[in-house]
């Protein structure tokens, strides 16, 4: 469609997929109209407003506990981790003095 | 007599048919407003909802009318526990934006005219990825 025609009355009388076409077409059209009202009202208009910058922030501080809590929880597997490998430490520690400990000796107690 | 009767017939015909078309044609016209009505009135919910949480008893409303036309509704209970509304309307103009409220027209402010971009850069972004993505 030739958008020197797209006007509200000609989508009115096409496709109902036109009349959203012609409606983004219409926001195309709104934004640079409304910034150079805005710059011509006085506002500098140096650092463009970013949606997704916006989301951004709004997502990091949604991320930013649920990290908090992954990082704790990592720490308290470390943790236990830490404790998991003392106590495998000092089970091998009881191996290897467990000769003659009948409580290991399950070669002898098999036999 | 009967000629006469024929051309009456077809006569009769052609205006039926063209009456039909035009209530049709008036139904079709009718149908596709009331569409575009409903993306406004979508839009402006979807608008409404970018400023925060709307208080119990209230409304918001935020869309483009048109390229020109942005316009803000609000409604609200006051202290007084009294139903109040107001409808603002921003034109906007080549050498700036003209704030029109109960018929009244004065110009915005730099800080308004800032604030009221980056709420329709913010709408025109939601607007476009949560309505009609999936348009076709």
């Amino acid at each position: 469609m030739n958008r020197q025609d797209n006007t509200i009355e000609t989508l009115r009388t096409n496709a109902p997929g036109e009349l959203v076409k012609h409606r983004e077409y219409e926001l195309d059209l709104a934004m640079p109209l409304l910034r150079q009202a805005v710059e011509a009202s006085g506002v500098v208009l140096t650092h463009e407003f970013s949606p997704a910058a916006h989301y951004e922030e709004k997502v990091i501080q949604q991320v930013r506990p649920q990290t908090q809590t992954a990082i704790h929880r990592e720490h308290q597997e470390g943790v236990t981790d830490m404790f998991l490998h003392r106590a495998n430490e000092a089970v091998d520690a009881a191996f290897d003095g467990g000769e003659g400990n009948p409580l290991f000796d399950y070669d002898q107690k098999a036999a | 007599m009967l000629h006469l009767t024929g051309v009456k017939v077809t006569h009769y015909s052609i205006m039926i048919k063209k009456l039909l078309s035009n209530i049709l044609s008036q139904r079709e016209e009718q149908r596709r407003a009331e569409l575009y009505r409903n993306l406004i009135r979508r839009e402006a919910k979807l608008g409404g909802q970018l400023f925060g949480p709307v208080p119990k008893g209230g409304r918001r409303e935020f869309f483009c009318l048109d390229k020109n036309t942005w316009v803000w509704h609000e409604e609200w209970i006051d202290a007084n526990r009294q139903h109040q509304a107001r409808a603002t309307r921003y034109d906007v103009r080549p050498n700036g934006i003209l704030k029109a409220q109960n018929g009244q027209y004065q110009a915005v402010t730099p800080e308004e005219a800032k604030k009221l971009y980056e709420a329709a850069q913010l709408y025109t972004q939601r607007v476009k990825n949560e309505l009609y993505s999936f348009a076709v």
